[in-house]
């Protein structure tokens, strides 16, 4: 296929090229795609994926030093510009909202379970939570987060779910290999203050006023606490 | 008695978890008749106000209760070591795995917080409605036993020919492939079979069904399928002459 050439773009080099791409896309893009249009346009067989990443990187780099409130970021396997969150506020307000709502922790939960032990079936899902997770499955189906990826061998052949690029792409991940590790069960035995900040906010009002909070306890437990390594969020204190 | 509010937990595991917090219990050392009677203790409370999310609860409280009775017999079985077997020990591996996701679900809640927090060009009104419309209404890959089964559909309430004798039949496959091809490019959105097969004869049915086989196999055409299995869609494919 022809492509008029004009000299306006061939003097455009990669760094250009990836910065406009990426400005003008609504959707994550990999970087094949992108070394695919340049190719086209440059007639040749179009740079590398390292090249690209490379562009990527440093294009990151001059939005930094240059004071710009967006960065590119690796979503889904592609690349994306999105604006830092300091301004997030303010999007706020214009845009009503309408997509940072917080899940449901049995959504969340259920979400979790699938993410890392894709592909997996309803009945399995419900035995890892104890519950029934009909509702959150379908939520999360109707949301776009997980997908219906066939069916399992076992008894009554059941649907087996599995997570979207969406999903990737709402929880800021580049792939599956990006999920937090799933901590080791001695990891989490081992650490036992690890539990309780992320829960201490859905704890049950009353109960956090009786109870004291497990870290101020220390004192009395220390002996047992001696396996204790880290904190979660601050480190040692 | 302790009070603790309800419909708080995500489930009777949840429960569980919260006691040997609450109470700093060695997860591998759980007084399980302490813990089964708190645990009976929330599920009547929990039957009189929600008989729905009782059954997991009380499906939990019978495991407790069998586990409390198995501790007090002596232990018979023993594991490959000649250890005996604590009762215990299934619950507190479903806890500990439990533990595990929980602990992952809070992880991925900061994910998204972050996430949320970085806005990527045009989540626009416009965006966002049409996603929450096919929310509603989400389309598959179609598969031919679904094709199969929309056209065995619309034969049976195509109306019956009462004609008799010898007919020519008046469509033929071409025809309707540039019927479809017309209506396509007509129609920008995607359009829908049973909107064009709709009250037609069986031989208009049977013609357009093979064009649309045939254009599909070209990959002119597109195919989507709604979820209820009676239709589906048909769309100007990717292959426009390149």
């Amino acid at each position: 296929m022809e492509v008029e050439h004009t000299d306006v773009v061939l003097e455009a080099d990669l760094l250009e090229v990836v910065e406009a791409i990426l400005f003008v896309s609504d959707d994550p893009v990999p970087a094949n795609a992108i070394a695919a249009s340049y190719g086209e346009v440059t007639g040749d067989k179009g740079p590398s994926d390292a090249a690209i990443e490379g562009a990527v990187n440093r294009l990151n780099e001059i939005y930094a030093e240059s004071g710009r409130i967006f960065r590119i970021h690796r979503w889904a396997g592609g690349f994306q510009m999105a604006t830092e969150p300091r301004v997030d506020p303010f999007l706020r307000v214009m845009l009503e909202s309408q997509r940072v709502r917080k899940m449901s922790r049995s959504l969340l939960e259920t979400l979790a379970v699938v993410a890392y032990r894709q592909p997996i079936s309803k009945p399995e899902v419900d035995s890892i939570r104890g519950v029934d997770t009909g509702y959150a499955l379908r939520k999360l189906l109707e949301q776009g987060f997980l997908e219906i990826v066939g069916r399992s061998d076992t008894v009554g052949r059941p649907l087996i779910y599995g997570t979207t690029d969406m999903f990737l792409v709402q929880f800021g991940l580049d792939s599956l290999e990006d999920l937090p590790k799933l901590k080791e069960l001695d990891e989490l035995m081992k650490d036992p203050d690890l539990q309780i900040p992320a829960e201490a906010r859905d704890l049950p009002p009353e109960t956090t006023s009786e109870q004291a909070p497990v870290s101020d306890a220390t004192e009395d437990h220390a002996e047992e606490r001696e396996t204790n390594t880290q904190s979660p969020s601050s480190g040692e204190e | 008695m302790y009070r603790v509010s309800l419909a708080q937990f995500e489930g009777p595991l949840d429960l569980l978890l919260f006691f040997v917090r609450r109470d700093e219990l060695d997860i591998y050392d759980i007084p399980i008749s302490q813990i089964a009677d708190e645990f009976l203790e929330y599920v009547r409370l929990l039957e009189v106000l929600d008989l729905d999310r009782a059954g997991e609860f009380i499906y939990m409280s019978a495991l407790l209760i069998e586990i409390k009775a198995r501790m007090m017999l002596p232990r018979t079985e023993v594991d490959e070591e000649g250890e005996p077997i604590d009762p215990r020990t299934e619950l507190v591996n479903k806890l500990l795995e439990y533990m595990r996701f929980k602990d992952a679900a809070s992880r991925l809640d900061v994910l998204h917080d972050d996430r949320g927090r970085r806005h990527e060009r045009n989540p626009n009104d416009e965006l966002v409605e049409r996603l929450s419309e096919s929310e509603e209404e989400p389309v598959y890959k179609v598969s031919l036993f679904q094709m199969v089964s929309a056209l065995k559909r619309l034969l049976e309430s195509a109306p019956e020919e009462t004609l008799h004798g010898v007919r020519r039949y008046e469509y033929t496959v071409s025809l309707q492939r540039d019927f479809i091809i017309e209506r396509l490019h007509a129609q920008k959105e995607a359009v829908s079979f049973r909107s064009i097969a709709q009250k037609k004869t069986k031989p208009f049915v049977i013609a357009t069904f093979l064009a649309i086989l045939e254009l599909v196999r070209e990959g002119i055409a597109r195919l989507m399928v709604s979820v209820d299995a009676d239709d589906f869609f048909l769309q100007m494919g990717s292959l426009n002459g390149s």
